[in-house]
């Protein structure tokens, strides 16, 4: 028998069938589709993590003020506000594996351009910071030494304040933007970043030499050269836990501080909790996937029991084919091209709704938006598998039944 | 001229807990080409048994039958299905119509399993049906939109649709009314009379066995009686 009639006398099958052909395509729908939505998020959110830790440096350590079993981060002005562009600079000098060091003071501010404002942060850093976060440039250039010798009114842009700030059909490099009443011009944009593992927009910031930030724009009575934080980067990443070290000695010795005493500041490896997260991002994908594998079994188990149903109900159907002279090997062709055919059409409706749910959850979520090739042919292998696994159980049941006691089944 | 079906000492047993029931009972019998013949019978006497042995859907325990002088016993159950498909048609009692679907399509049926073009299976299913006497109005409609006549006679254009030899009619008016029963009675006198079909036919109303040109009966399982339905003209001109 040619497959080409088979496939009219399944898909007529179908048609008669209409309800029952709905309910199977469903289940396999849902199945699909949860596969290629929990692989996408999972791998969504583990590309988003992985770009975080390689857009903080992999190598990168910050110096907070403060002190961790006293009181965190924010331990708020005073005592705890002492770390100063001359520590960084001696970190620079002094401890053998710091490839670069960068100060970093922020401002939570306005910014205003001749199209439009912006509340933004402003972050005072060295011209090391770019290297430090590795983190290019879209367009023009980051400032040199000399601007921040200088105190220079010069800033470069995130990619979120560009265009909040600008029309999309206006260059920006070159223009000048006002921070507190202070005239800055744009050396350059950044690369877009996205957004961070906490939810924030690392493109929605401008970036100025510190001493600009600090002279011009501070109105904080924090003191001369006190920073918010100090970014370092290290040469090797064999290096970071013995640099962390000597960081602290340095420190103590520069904060005068006797051992019993607690430290004024506090080392962090922030790729260790990168890592962390990342790792959590992972255990998050195994879980979705345990999920999306309990939704396939329970839905491939009911595409089998309604096909099996389906047998038992068309018994007569299937005496009468028989009586008109088909043959066994022509009923079990037509319920497994059936059962082929309704996992075909769920498994593409499958495919196109994971697709689409996928995009709407990166939007969501923030994350990037991949449909890996490998969850697509694994969503359609399952389809394909489902029509003739599930299928051929009951295709065999029926092509076996005598047709005396198929046709006067009730 | 050789009988198209030829039985002898036809036995079809069946088991019953630990003993067995003869259906039929060591029946010789014989068919000519171009007869409609009517089987008659009480309920239980082995009509159905007989019939689904001579259309190859059962086999008998012992005893032998030619169909068109093939010996069935020794064909596989695919060949049994290549001889229904090219030589037998079979007319039911509940009409065994596909449902939802069209007068068309349930003549198309038996073609799907031949290599018949799309084309000529469309082209042929549309002259079967008007061969029974449906038109064109009644080719799109599903069973339930048809009375039980109608549908009866798609069932008939569904079993001649392949050109069989032998048409076997199990109790065939068994749930119409006897006007309707009337009307396809006629239908198969006239293809038995203006296309040479050859009718085997079960009935338990002498009224319609009196149609065809010979009565069998039955009783437990054996044939008690073999004569020629005189009547059956006086039957018509009434
Ligand atoms: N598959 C079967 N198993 C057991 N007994 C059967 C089977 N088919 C028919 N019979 C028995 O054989 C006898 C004849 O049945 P059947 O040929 O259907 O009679 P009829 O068509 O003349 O009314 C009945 O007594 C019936 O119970
Ligand atoms: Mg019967």
């Amino acid at each position: 028998m040619k497959l080409q009639v088979a496939v009219v006398i399944a898909v007529r099958a179908l048609m008669r069938n209409r309800q029952r052909s709905l309910l199977t395509v469903l289940g396999v729908i849902i199945g699909v589709a949860a596969v290629i939505v929990t692989v996408a998020i999972g791998t969504g959110a583990r590309s988003n993590i992985e770009a975080t830790i390689s857009s903080l440096g992999s190598n990168l350590v910050v110096i907070l003020p403060g002190n961790t079993t006293t009181g965190g981060v924010n331990a708020g002005v005073g005592a705890a506000s002492t770390l100063t562009v001359d520590d960084g600079l001696s970190i620079a000098q002094q401890v053998r594996h710091a490839a670069a060091v960068s100060p970093l003071v922020t401002l939570r501010t306005q910014a205003v351009s001749p199209y439009s404002n912006w509340q933004t942060t402003v972050a005072g850093v060295s011209p090391a910071y770019a290297f430090v976060r590795s983190w290019p440039m879209q367009s023009g250039f980051f400032f040199n030494d000399t601007d921040v010798a200088t105190s220079a009114k010069v800033c470069v842009i995130g990619t979120t304040v560009a265009r909040e700030l600008f029309p999309a059909d206006r260059g920006v490099v070159g223009q000048t933007i006002t921070i507190n009443n202070v005239p800055f011009r744009i050396l350059g944009v950044l690369v877009s970043r996205g957004h961070s593992v906490m939810g924030t927009d690392q493109d929605d910031v401008i970036v100025v030499p510190y001493s600009s930030l600090m002279q011009r724009l501070s109105t904080s009575a924090n003191g001369p050269n006190i920073v918010a934080a100090l970014a370092v980067s290290v040469d090797a990443a064999g290096n970071v836990a013995r640099t962390i070290a000597d960081i602290s000695q340095l420190l103590r010795t520069r904060h005068r501080i006797i051992p019993p005493q607690p430290d004024d500041f506090q080392v962090r490896n922030l790729a260790d909790i990168a890592q962390a997260a990342s790792s959590a991002g992972l255990m998050l994908q195994i879980l979705l996937a345990s999920i999306a594998a309990v939704s396939l079994v329970v839905g491939g188990i009911g595409i089998m029991n309604i096909m099996l149903v389906s047998v038992t109900e068309r018994t007569r159907e299937i005496g009468l084919r028989m009586a008109v002279g088909a043959r066994a090997g022509a009923i079990l062709l037509q319920f497994l091209v059936e059962a082929v055919v309704l996992s075909l059409i769920g498994g593409g409706i499958g495919i196109l709704c994971g697709i689409a749910i996928s995009a709407i959850a990166a939007r969501v979520g923030h994350f990037p938006f991949t449909v890996s090739l490998p969850s697509l042919a694994l969503s359609l292998l399952f389809s394909a598998a489902i029509g003739v696994g599930f299928g051929f159980y009951p295709a065999r049941q029926a092509a076996h039944l005598n047709p005396i006691d198929a046709l006067h089944a009730e | 001229m050789t009988p198209l079906v030829q039985t002898r000492d036809l036995t079809r047993l069946f088991p019953i807990g630990d003993t067995t029931f003869t259906a039929i009972d060591r029946i010789t019998f014989e068919l000519q080409p171009g007869a409609f013949t009517a089987i008659m019978g009480p309920s239980g006497s082995g009509k159905s048994t007989f019939m689904n042995i001579v259309g190859c859907l059962d086999r008998a325990t012992s005893g032998s039958y030619l169909l068109d002088g093939v010996d069935v016993a020794t064909l596989s159950s695919d060949e049994l299905a290549d001889l229904r498909r090219m030589k037998l048609g079979f007319v039911f009692q509940q009409y065994n119509l596909l449902p939802r679907t069209s007068s068309l399509e349930n003549v198309e049926l038996p073609m799907m399993y031949a290599s018949v073009s799309a084309r000529d299976r469309r082209a042929r299913a549309r002259q079967a049906l008007l061969d029974v006497g449906l038109d064109d109005q009644h080719h799109r409609s599903s069973p339930h939109e048809l009375s039980g006549g109608q549908q009866q006679r798609v069932a008939i254009a569904r079993a001649l649709v392949n050109n069989p030899m032998l048409v076997l009619a199990d109790e065939p008016t068994g749930a119409l009314d006897s006007k309707t029963s009337g009307e396809i009675m006629h239908l198969f006198l006239q293809l038995n009379r203006d296309r040479g079909i050859t009718i085997l036919m079960v009935t338990h109303e002498l009224d319609i066995a009196r149609f065809s040109q010979r009565i069998i009966s039955f009783r437990d399982g054996r044939i008690v009686g073999d004569e020629p339905a005189t009547q059956r003209e006086m039957t018509m001109a009434s």
